[in-house]
């Protein structure tokens, strides 16, 4: 470890000590002390990290670790700037010293051929060097004992500059381990508090069964128990809409609010209904589903239903629809199997609450810049216009499960859309001229100019919501994004792309895979954080992509979900190493793939006997298996990885590739 | 505790066991609470067996988050003492090279005296 490293200041240290008695050299070796402290505090720090992380990481406490590394953090910043502000004094000092030894050198020359001193030190500008370094000189026996105390002089400068190197190496590592055990506590904190808000739930649930359906011995119990489910599964999926909670008042109090109100009203009439030999509760909506699932789908609708004003509640045609489309998107066969219903219908409630927000959003901006005025003539295509690029705007816009979060979200995009440009822009499209910027690009002129002006305006909208403030300033655009939009632009078939019914619906699905539901991985909140706070960066992109191919390949394992967290861990700790601005993406592609994540190296002749070489591979996979051997240094080992269900072992030299048969896998 | 895990069927002394170390006061409604201490203290074992499930089920997916952490930061850890003993031993390389420096230009200065002479 570093702090075993001292100085190694050797016998010339009493020559030393006449130039370091100098303030200049003061402040070097107070810098030097200071960085010597810096590393042995950074070791202790680290040796405590791993103390509390593992004591708070077994009892739970992940809280209290998380505070705990957001201190450090907090003190090691100053610390931090100190010692770089040392750094740039130690290597000034440094360079001043080698420019006085060179004058101090020509110095000895003069002395040699006799010179006056007192003229050598005018000559020379030696007024200003330190009294007791020229005390030295004058007391030199030879050049060489000179040049000796020059050297050790520089040589020291030197040493002190290399330890606070040394010394900022490792602070900058301590300040990332804390940054990284910061994230990985906040993304643990999270998932705790999601377990939490969900048992809360469960034994809410249970509350509210013994209330509504308490025990009877008299009654059929086989009966009870079959309205004690139904009422469990409805109550449940009516309470899928609620708000994550972390704090336990708050938590109950927001059950109760969604209890109350319709789904209390109906729960006793719907079970009732659900359970009795006549029901036909739902049944026209979706005849071929079975009481559970009615149950399922009679919380949601329940729960999305209003007040009709006479003591009722109605569910809205709109509503309807939206919850049978979503449902009839479930493949056949899967539509009476609870968890699959629960996934395709479990974000429907917020995504429905979240388009209301966002259509109330585009009438009032578009009612704040085109007025009522009976006199513009064109009002009413203004507005068309005007409502279809803020919805392709708006289609970037993610969606958010609390009204703070919704309300922060479309105004991040709307607050872009000032009056002044916004009238002008609507303006021009409407006369068919187009506006500078972007607009004025080749690439992106096709997409402007083969639709209607309302095709035209939802595209432009779409793709002014990919622009962000870079750091001079400029508005630029993601072109990660905006080549995303070409490429599928393009898929457009070309009678089409004037529908702008077409484009949304083509581009809305689409856009999922950029908009990974947070809902569903809160990760990506914190992922947002890291990589980029304004916006949509490469880095995140790269991450979604990653991301989506790990669910893909670890949903289906057993301990899919624990190779799915060690994917994202290392995703996160290797992508944020890295400067958003200025990716690195040789590197990045160079991270392991999901499907490989997982390899080993095992020995060459523990190969099993009927690996056989694949000569038909795809190029992509063996350029893999290459590079994942070139990476871990295999040599005579093999390293194993699966794909497609395949166990592939590859070694080198040279490049093999050998299958093993599905039956085989590990 | 023995290590428990989602099929752990109940007992009384494993639901005790939860209700110590599973951090139920923290999500449980203070009704729930008050409930099971009246079922514990009357040996009503119905009520206690609806609400394990729930406890247990938190608790066996909150420690695996807890192994989860703890498997992270150790890799996180074990990156970080690599950095420190890299950048230990770059410093050391360095001062032993300028050192090795200087010692060789002594010597050929010592030399060059001894010619002299």
């Amino acid at each position: 470890m570093l702090k075993n490293c001292h100085f190694h200041r050797g016998e010339s240290i009493k020559a030393h000590r006449l130039i370091f008695d100098s303030p200049e050299t003061a402040k070097v070796v107070e810098n030097v002390r200071a960085a010597e402290k810096l590393e042995t505090v950074a070791a202790i720090s680290i040796d405590d990290n791993k103390y509390l992380f593992k004591e708070s990481g077994e009892k739970g406490e992940i809280k209290k670790y998380m505070d705990s590394a957001n201190k450090k953090l907090d003190q090691a910043i100053p610390a931090h700037l100190q010692l770089a502000k040392a750094q740039t004094e130690a290597n000034k000092y440094t360079s001043e010293a080698n420019a006085l030894v060179i004058r101090i050198g020509l110095a000895v020359d003069a002395l040699k051929e006799g010179e006056k001193w007192q003229d050598i030190v005018t000559k020379e500008n030696l007024t200003n060097a330190p009294a007791s370094l020229v005390q030295a000189i004058k007391k030199a026996k030879s050049a060489e004992g000179l040049k000796q105390v020059c050297d050790n002089f520089i040589s020291d400068g030197q040493k002190a500059t290399d330890n606070l190197e040394a010394a900022q190496e490792i602070d900058n590592s301590k300040k990332t381990s804390l940054e990284n055990i910061k994230r990985t506590a906040e993304i643990a904190l999270e998932q705790k508090q999601k377990l939490r808000f969900e048992a809360a739930k469960k034994d809410f649930i249970r509350k509210k069964i013994n209330q509504f359906f308490p025990d009877d011995p008299k009654s059929d119990q086989q009966k009870l128990q079959e309205k004690r489910m139904l009422a469990t599964t409805f109550i449940g999926s009516a309470l899928d809409g609620a708000e994550l909670k972390a704090d336990k008042k708050e938590i109950q109090n927001e059950l109760e609010s969604k209890f109350k109100g319709p789904v209390e009203h109906y729960l006793v009439e719907i079970v009732k209904e659900l359970t009795s030999s006549k029901e036909q509760l739902f049944v026209a909506d979706f005849p071929d589903a079975t009481p559970e699932i009615r149950a399922y789908l009679g919380g949601i609708l329940i729960s999305m239903s209003i007040p009709d004003g006479q003591g009722e509640y109605i569910v809205g045609e709109n509503t309807l629809n939206f919850v049978k489309v979503a449902y009839l998107s479930i493949p056949e066969n899967k539509r009476n199997y609870l968890p699959a219903v629960q996934e395709a219908l479990s974000g429907i409630r917020h995504s429905q609450k979240f388009e209301l927000k966002k259509e109330e959003a585009i009438t009032s901006k578009i009612m704040e810049i085109f007025p009522d005025n009976s006199s513009d003539h064109y009002l009413g295509v203004k507005r068309e216009i005007a409502r279809q690029y803020l919805e392709g705007m708006l289609s970037s816009a993610e969606i958010q499960t609390t009204e703070k979060w919704t309300k922060s979200e479309l105004d991040y995009y709307l607050n872009t859309v000032t009056k002044e440009w916004f009238s002008e822009y609507v303006e021009a499209e409407m006369n068919g001229k187009k506006t500078t910027g972007w607009r004025e690009r080749p690439d992106l002129k096709a997409i402007l100019s083969s639709g209607s002006p309302a095709a035209n305006a939802y595209m432009e909208g779409l793709i002014d919501s990919f622009s962000y403030t870079n750091d001079q300033g400029e508005t630029v655009l993601g072109e990660t994004q905006v080549n995303w939009i070409i490429e599928n632009f393009n898929k457009v078939p070309v009678n089409a792309r004037n529908d702008v019914n077409i484009l949304k619906t083509y581009f809305y699905n689409q856009s999922a895979i950029f908009h990974m539901d947070e809902k569903e991985h809160p990760e990506m909140k914190v992922a947002r954080t890291i990589f980029d706070q304004d916006g949509y960066s490469p880095a995140l992109a790269f991450y979604d992509a990653r991301m989506i191919k790990a669910s893909e390949t670890f949903s289906e394992k057993a301990g899919g979900d624990d190779a799915l967290n060690r994917y994202r861990t290392m995703l996160l700790s290797e992508i944020s190493k890295q400067d958003p601005a200025n990716l690195d993406l040789d590197k990045l592609n160079d991270l392991p793939m999901p499907w490989a994540f997982e390899a080993k190296a095992i020995q060459v002749n523990q190969l099993p006997p009927d690996a056989i070489a694949a000569s038909e591979l795809p190029k992509e996979l063996k350029e893999y298996a290459k590079r994942l051997t070139d990476r871990t240094g295999a040599g005579d080992m093999s390293i194993q990885f699966q794909y497609n269900g395949h166990v592939y072992y590859a070694k080198k030299p040279p490049m093999k590739v050998f299958v093993v048969p599905e039956s085989k896998d590990a | 505790m023995e290590n428990l895990n989602l099929n752990s069927p109940f007992t009384l002394e494993r639901f005790q066991w939860l209700m110590e170390n599973a951090a139920v006061a923290s999500y449980l409604a203070d009704e729930s609470l008050a409930e099971i201490q009246t079922a514990l203290s009357k040996g009503d074992e119905s009520v206690l067996k609806q609400i394990y499930p729930i406890i247990l089920e938190q608790f066996v997916s909150e420690r695996q988050i807890n192994i989860n952490f703890v498997l992270q930061e150790e890799a996180l850890m074990s990156d970080v003492i690599e950095k420190v003993e890299k950048a230990g031993f770059e410093v050391k390389t360095k001062i032993k090279e300028r050192t090795a420096k200087i010692e060789e230009k002594e010597k050929l200065e010592a030399e060059n005296i001894l010619k002299k002479l």
